[in-house]
């Protein structure tokens, strides 16, 4: 009984020096945001004598912070729906109906998975000029949600695959239609599925700034990530004015997750355990 | 309608069809660049502001894309017909859209061409075309603590290497750390200014007619390094990994080590700290003046696509007069790429400007296309493999630098 009390115990803080070592990035970058220059450069890795909000006053006065994270929220959260959404409606299909054209077609979307993001750039780039959509928050929304549909879609299909075909068969009896049972059987099943992927759409969206660079060209326009950039020199760092800035550009990241927090573990965790 | 309706029609449509036609001639000319961010302005927004200023017709709309996301972002916007009027470029990336004819013609008929410096015109000129409007040359050398320096009873930057040592010796009897060497950029310049000092010329390396391996000058200059180590100078596995953008500079403002290798765009953010009292003097040589390794880093070059050729030229043109210029200059803390000798050097780089007058100057070879890009690459990971393992042969690392300019002719 002691030796599993113990076991336990190490257990804990095991699980607590490992949660700390990942969230050391995060604390050092809080950390630096508060000190002043000098104090940086006396001791780099020390923590703040005290909270010094000079920092934060010099980097909001000198970055569009409210409209930028406005526009990143917009974008986010309609890729994320959309690739959400149209990820699921194809997977469906390709889910259920196994055969040499659905393989191949989830064969291509693999490539699509596979395909390294410089490779597409210009292509991208010049269709988008082509159809108007360049400096436009519908053209960077669809770009983003073409680049993520892959991801969705093979995620989708594996995890349709594995509700069983019972549920659809029962709903035929009662005279659903392909799109009735797609929208009210299969759609909620997602849930736990849609809650991952979300997860990993909203950091790819939220953190690149290649696209956004490309695609947007009116300061009104730039996404958080976008004006946080502008505090990176390309031969010097400037730790002052860096980690506020990289902090304002994570947190309302961060606030979100708060939010959401019960529902997204919720989402990710259900079904784990029958 | 009454009489006074019609006049207050009429003067509304003459207002209207007067702002119509000032919108239409107003240009709004699409530039890009790396500096002008919060981290590296160099004037940019300043001297937009001037230049918007005296051009009331032109709008600048200035966008910052950094030197690496250039070659990501910029080549789209090039091939899809759609790249900006102005573009900060620099050697390589002239030499490669230039090649493909997606810049202008600057032309040698320009008036500022005709003031460049002597030594820059053969590296910017291509078979009497121009596809860069050079806007400084820039100083790399050895940034000294003055203060830690005098500790160990020293009053002046050391220019040789006998004054290095000797001052190694000094600050290390002190207990202070003499150099910072990272494997990345400080180590390097070190090695190639003085490999470069003694040898015939970059070109015939970078070439492949002369093989790094086989020239006893580079050779010379790593064993200097070994010298370095065995005399206290440098720590090579506790600096090999130090990271020269962030790290290194952190070290130095925070008086951890009297002397670093580096570049004069520091100056302007060293000169911040307070109490750090240093000097800026050229790469420690065999020769008494040091060597002053200059980067012709940046220019303006205007893209073949634009809709507006003669705005362009003239933003660029504007950047070519002194007292527009001098802004930048000073700003960046480098030197004018035309005769004159106009600088934004403090005098705190006194010992560097010295040496660029005795004859120390020798231009970067990556800066003006004498050594192929990807060698920097090899140059910098095969120093910090050496100093991590400082039992490697010259010849191990040399041939490193042999292969990589084969592979890139």
């Amino acid at each position: 009984m002691t030796l599993r009390r113990a076991l336990s115990w190490l257990a804990h803080v095991a699980v607590v020096a490992i949660v700390l070592a990942m969230l050391m990035p995060v604390i050092y970058m809080i950390g630096m945001s508060f000190r002043t220059s000098t104090e940086i450069i006396e001791q780099p890795l020390g923590m703040p004598n005290s909270l010094y909000l000079g920092n934060y006053e010099t980097v909001l006065a000198s970055m569009p912070y409210l409209r930028s994270v406005i526009n990143s929220i917009g974008i986010t959260l309609a890729v994320t729906l959309m690739v959400a959404f149209l990820g699921s409606l194809a997977a469906y299909p390709l889910a259920r109906r196994t055969n040499r054209f659905t393989r191949i077609v989830i064969m291509l979307v693999a490539l699509g998975l596979a395909t390294p993001p410089f490779v597409t750039i210009t292509p991208i780039y010049v269709i988008f000029r082509n159809l108007g959509l360049l400096d436009s928050y519908v053209g960077i929304i669809i770009a983003f949600t073409a680049l993520n549909l892959p991801l969705a879609v093979f995620f989708y299909t594996s995890f349709i695959g594995a509700i069983p075909k019972e549920l659809e068969e029962a709903a035929r009896l009662d005279n659903c239609n392909n799109w009735q049972i797609y929208w009210y059987i299969i759609r909620p099943l997602l849930g736990p599925a849609t809650a991952t992927l979300s997860l990993f759409v909203t950091l790819m969206v939220w953190n690149d700034f290649t696209y956004p660079l490309l695609l947007l060209s009116s300061p009104e326009k730039s996404t958080v990530m976008i004006s946080v950039y502008r505090f990176l020199g390309n031969l010097n760092v400037q730790p002052d004015q860096l980690f506020p800035a990289a902090v304002l550009g994570s947190l309302p990241l961060l606030v979100l997750f708060v939010i959401f927090q019960r529902r997204i573990v919720a989402g990710v965790t259900a079904g784990a355990v029958k | 309608m009454n009489k006074s309706h019609l006049k207050l029609s009429c003067v509304a449509i003459a207002a209207l069809l007067t702002a119509q036609a000032a919108s239409a001639q107003q240009v709004v000319l699409d530039v890009t660049g790396w500096k002008g961010n919060e981290a590296e302005p160099a004037g940019m927004s300043e001297l937009i502001e001037a230049f918007e200023a005296a051009n009331p017709d032109i709008d600048v709309e200035f966008s910052y894309i950094s030197r690496l996301d250039t070659d990501v972002v910029l080549p789209p916007r090039l091939q899809g017909d759609n790249a900006p009027d102005v573009m900060m470029t620099d050697m390589p990336l002239v030499s490669i859209w230039s090649e493909s004819g997606l810049l202008a013609d600057l032309g040698t008929d320009s008036e500022w061409y005709g003031r460049l410096e002597g030594s820059l015109v053969p590296s910017v000129t291509n078979d009497d075309s121009i596809y860069i409007m050079p806007l400084e040359v820039i100083g790399m050398g050895n940034f000294v603590n003055m203060d830690l320096l005098a500790q160990a009873g020293i009053s002046e930057a050391p220019t040789t290497i006998d004054e290095l040592h000797a001052a190694c010796q000094a600050l290390d009897a002190e207990g202070i750390r003499p150099l910072i060497f990272t494997g990345g950029f400080s180590a390097p310049l070190f090695v190639i200014a003085n490999g470069l000092e003694q040898s015939n010329g970059a070109a015939s390396l970078g070439m492949a007619e002369e093989m790094f391996v086989d020239s006893a000058a580079f050779n010379a200059s790593i064993d200097l390094v070994r010298g370095l180590i065995d005399n206290k100078c440098v720590d090579p596995q506790g600096q090999a990994g130090l990271d020269p953008w962030s790290t290194a500079l952190t070290e130095f403002k925070a008086g951890n080590f009297a002397m670093m290798p580096q570049g004069a765009w520091n100056i302007g953010d060293f000169s911040t700290v307070e109490g750090l009292n240093f000097t800026f003097a050229p790469i420690p040589s065999g020769n008494d003046s040091g060597v002053a390794l200059d980067l012709f880093g940046i220019g303006w070059s205007m893209s073949a696509q634009t809709e507006y050729p003669e705005e362009a030229k003239r933003f660029i043109d504007f950047f070519a007069q002194a007292e527009n210029l001098q802004i930048m200059l000073d700003a960046e803390s480098a030197y004018s790429p035309f005769q004159g000798g106009a600088s934004g050097m403090p005098t705190l780089a006194a010992a560097y400007d010295q040496s660029r007058l005795d004859g120390g100057v020798i231009m970067y070879p990556f800066a003006v296309l004498d050594w192929p890009k990807p060698l920097e690459g090899e140059i910098w990971d095969s120093l910090t493999g050496f100093l991590l393992d400082t039992d490697k042969s010259n010849e191990a690392v040399l041939e490193r630098w042999d292969e990589a300019v084969e592979d890139s002719l």
